[in-house]
């Protein structure tokens, strides 16, 4: 049975296979060609031919210096038609440039066949008749053209139909440069333009890193893969969220109306601000030691606590004066320093954004604070308490959890697709968001152990399948539900409450308690990994380009507009790229740091921020060059730079100053480009 | 005094890696733990101050019970447990006193370590590690500019910057020559004997066994085969611990 027949015949199929791959390649080739109209019919056209060639005669010859010039005339008297007994011009003046004419005088359209002598060498210029005309300075150009190495041309004309009894005139004009040369105005504005390129991708550079390089140990699987957290903790970071949010933003309202009221002095203010860093400074300096031998007591602990509390107030007091106070000290400078006034500017622009963001601040830290200290809490009762305690708060907790989870999810549903409160929409969506997310959850856990990978394809699918099905269930539930609360509206008095998604989460929590009674704690770690990849993979596959248009509505027209759109791509993919490098650091640093009872953020301080440096050098110095050739474009979609005078010369058909504009992006492009590789090469 | 009692460790996927080890050490006793590779010595020493989370088993250190103490209290442990690994784990592209810098950091306010700070007294102490290591001159050197046996002593200071009352050594000198690896084995006994800290410690070579190790612990799949005194091993008992194919080398 085997030997040579099984050989042949496998030698016929892989002969059959690779005839049959042949064929789907030309097919697809085909099929590709047709739909992206790929023909060379156009191409032949001798018009498309002469705009191609013009157009790149003209990029060959960017518009950036001219001269002054002076034309000269040189003319010749001619008569049309031949008046009786012939016309002969006056002799010329042989020892300089002359025009002669054969014949001396011809009828309207006859060809003239007209001479040039002793002219520059080289010289270009328009052969024009000049007839007698009522309207001063017309002329007729007839020809260009170009004196020969000796200064000599010949050239055929047609004379224009302009019969006349007087002498009238060829006129050949040249121009010479006169004074030295100078900048053309396109030259200035692409300067000013290239300038403002290069500033638009520092900014997004710089903001787009400072970003990415807290994110990138978020979405770094090596570091958030063993981060396991209580149940109770999650559900109390949960809850502790919005309770920050909400108090953060109250402390901001009063820093805000606090800081509005106070004196714009600036000794004053800077007094205020000086005195609020140095108390801070020294309270934290007396009540927390900064080393540790024994472990604190309590009341050590209390009062520390309390002290980084006040510290934290503080604190947002001294950035909202000194918001004020860079305002004005801006302000002031701008008068003072004449040409260097964008400095204060800058000053003032910085203490507009701490003025403007005090709140978003305070909310946010406010929002992290409580929830982190929920989270110790909930640490705290998970090693502590008894497992009767532990179960009761693990209920009351995670109803809690859910529910606020249910009225967020409510509050964006309502407020995206603009729903009237009495709406069971809210519900439906807060139900079926909830259940969905624990199907899915729970699908990818007990996935693999229902529907075993060797059932291959079918196990994937069947997999979705569940998952879907969990979602369908928790949005049926969710309409039930909705239902259900509207018809007992009167007893809510549900205008514009949550009531329906706050009670059902809390439902959902209790039975989410009972189900999984024995799981103790999260894989939160690997969950915010997964959170954070996803989020970037959504921001880097929208090309800035495409970003810029929602920041142009955002902020208006203009680099700033870029300048966001290209931040927010550079946050993306540089956390990704970056959070790759976390990855493939080596270990065993890190087990030696948290070996000698370091936390989480000093062993990364200690042991991975050493071993990423280079490469984080690396790929910023990479992200700033492919910034500067983005910012180049960004401004053909509003974005500023340069990109918005290139598009508008070439949509004018400019392309003199197109090309110069092209030329000035290829010498930053190349030089940054030079730049960034010499930086890399010293670094790393 | 150390107490390791039903000591069990299961990895993700179903490896069973430590099956019901138990032993003693007393305070000051230098022990040597011994197996082929793959029986488990790693995974026992991180077991210990938990950079693995054993599956089942109890660890009582000095009256604490490790196994069960929440991650405040399992940063106080470690930071009196002194850990050397076979490739060293020095952070290579910082200089040589910041590794051994920290050995300190369980003991330093964190708010310190985000600007990398340390007090003035730890950068001399961290000095007369070194000194006593004998690398005072190379404290500002880059670690990965250090030979494998300067770093392996760098590696040793950063467990002495803990004041460690117990050091785990992972096959300390298993990546050194056979000089090198009485050196660093001497550092470890000089810390054993002077300073009274006990020392854990897995080895390859039975003759380091014998000159270095007041007793002996040899695992084999896992499982503790024999306990006692470096003297008490015979041919035997080496066939039992490392299979009958096993050959006697040095």
């Amino acid at each position: 049975m085997t030997g040579p027949e099984t050989h042949k015949a496998r030698g016929l199929t892989r002969f059959i296979v690779l005839v049959l791959s042949i064929l789907a390649i030309l097919v697809a080739y085909a099929f590709a060609f047709q739909r992206t109209d790929v023909t060379l019919d156009e191409v032949k056209d001798p018009g498309r031919r002469a705009s191609l060639v013009r157009i790149i005669r003209g990029l060959a010859r960017p518009n950036l210096i001219e001269y002054d010039e002076t034309p000269t005339y040189h003319l010749l008297d001619y008569r049309t038609p031949c008046p009786q007994g012939g016309f002969k011009p006056p002799d010329p003046d042989t020892s300089g440039p002359y025009l002669e004419a054969v014949p001396t005088c011809a009828s309207p359209g006859a060809d003239v066949r007209i001479q040039g002598h002793n002219l520059p060498p080289g010289v270009t210029g328009p052969l024009s008749f000049i007839p007698i005309s009522e309207t001063e300075g017309v002329a007729l150009r007839l020809a260009l053209v170009t004196a020969d190495q000796q200064g000599e041309f010949d050239v055929v004309v047609r004379l224009p139909d302009r019969a006349s009894d007087e002498t009238q005139q060829f006129r050949l004009t040249t121009t010479e440069r006169s004074g030295a040369w100078r900048l053309t105005n396109t030259a200035h504005q692409t300067w000013s333009k290239i300038v403002e390129t290069v500033m638009l991708a520092f900014v997004a550079t710089t903001l787009g890193t400072i970003a990415a390089i807290p994110l990138s140990f978020l979405s770094a699987r090596n570091l958030m893969r063993t981060i396991r957290t209580p149940f109770v903790s999650v559900a109390l970071f949960v809850v502790g969220l919005p309770v920050g949010l909400f108090a953060g933003m109250q402390i901001g309202r009063w820093v805000t109306s606090v800081a509005s009221h106070i004196s714009t002095n600036i000794p004053a203010l800077t007094a205020a601000v000086a005195a609020l860093v140095a108390a801070g400074f020294w309270a934290l300096r007396v009540t927390v030691p900064e080393v540790e031998e024994e472990p604190p007591t309590r009341w050590e602990k209390t009062v520390r606590r309390l002290v980084v509390a006040a510290v934290a107030v503080a604190s947002f007091f001294a950035i909202g004066f000194a918001g004020n106070l860079l305002r004005e000290v801006g302000t002031t400078l701008n008068d003072w320093l004449g040409p260097l006034g964008f400095i204060g500017e800058f000053f003032r622009v910085i203490g507009d954004v701490f003025a403007t963001f005090i709140t978003a601040v305070t909310a946010i830290v406010g929002g992290a604070v409580v929830a982190v200290i929920g989270s110790r809490v909930g640490n705290v009762i998970a090693d502590r308490a008894s497992p009767r305690t532990l179960l009761i708060v693990r209920y009351v907790a995670i109803s809690a959890a859910l529910a606020v989870i249910a009225a967020a999810i409510g509050v964006t549903v309502r407020w995206l697709y603009e729903l009237n409160p009495s709406s069971n929409a809210m519900t439906t969506t807060a139900g079926g968001a909830i259940i969905g997310m624990a199907g899915v959850v729970l699908s990818s856990r007990f996935g693999r152990r229902w529907f075993p990978d060797r059932l291959g394809l079918p196990a994937t699918f069947l997999r979705l399948l569940t998952s879907l099905v969990w979602i369908g269930g928790g949005v049926t539930i969710g309409v039930i539900f909705g239902v259900a609360i509207d018809g007992a509206a009167g007893l809510f008095d549900a205008s514009g409450t949550l009531v329906g998604p706050i009670l059902l989460g809390a439902a959902l929590g209790m039975v989410g308690v009972t189900v999984s009674r024995r799981m103790h704690s999260l894989p939160s770690g690997i969950s915010a990994y997964y959170i954070a990849r996803t989020v970037f993979n959504v921001i880097r596959s929208v090309e800035p380009l495409v970003m810029v248009i929602v920041f142009v509505v955002w902020v208006g027209l203009g680099p700033f507009a870029g300048a966001l759109a290209l931040s927010l791509h550079t946050m993306a993919s540089l956390a990704k790229l970056y959070s790759e490098q976390v990855e493939s650091i080596s270990q065993g640093p890190i087990e030696a740091v948290t070996a000698t009872g370091a936390t989480r953020l000093q062993s990364i301080i200690y042991a991975v921020v050493p071993q990423i440096v280079p490469p984080y050098i690396a790929f910023t110095l990479y992200r700033w060059d492919i910034n500067v050739r983005m910012s180049t474009i960004i401004g053909f979609a509003g974005g500023g730079g340069i990109g918005f005078l290139l598009q508008q010369n070439i949509n004018l058909l400019h392309y003199r100053d197109a090309a110069a504009q092209m030329l000035a992006i290829a010498i930053v492009v190349s030089t940054l480009d030079f730049l960034s590789a010499r930086i890399r090469e010293r670094i790393v | 005094m150390l107490k390791v009692e039903h000591l069990t460790k299961i990895y993700e996927g179903g490896v069973l890696a430590l099956d019901d080890v138990s032993f003693e050490v007393p305070t000051g006793q230098f022990l040597a733990i011994i197996g082929l590779s793959g029986s488990g010595k790693s995974t026992l020493l991180r077991c210990i101050n938990r950079l693995i989370e054993p599956t089942a088993g109890t660890i009582v250190w000095d009256g604490l019970n490790v196994t069960t103490a929440p991650q405040e209290e399992m940063r106080r442990i470690r930071r009196r447990i002194g850990m050397v690994f076979q490739q060293f784990n020095l952070v290579h592209r910082s200089k040589v006193i910041t590794n051994v810098l920290a050995g300190r950091l369980g003991y330093i306010n964190p708010a310190l370590s985000l600007i990398g700070r340390f007090p003035p007294a730890d950068v001399k102490a961290a000095l007369e590690r070194l000194d006593r290591v004998g690398l005072a001159n190379k404290a500002y050197s880059r670690a990965d500019e250090l030979s494998g046996g300067q770093q392996q002593r760098v590696g040793i200071a950063r467990a002495l910057m803990q004041d460690p009352q117990m050091i785990l050594a992972d096959e300390p000198v298993a990546s050194l020559d056979p000089v090198l690896a009485h050196g660093i084995m001497q550092y470890l006994e000089d810390i054993n004997k002077k300073d009274g800290v006990s020392v854990l410690c897995s080895l390859h070579f039975l003759d380091l066994v014998h000159r270095y190790a007041d007793r002996v612990v040899a695992l084999n799949e896992g499982r503790v085969v024999f306990e006692g005194t470096p003297a008490e091993i015979d041919d035997a008992m080496f066939k039992e611990i490392y299979g009958q194919d096993a050959e006697r080398v040095g």
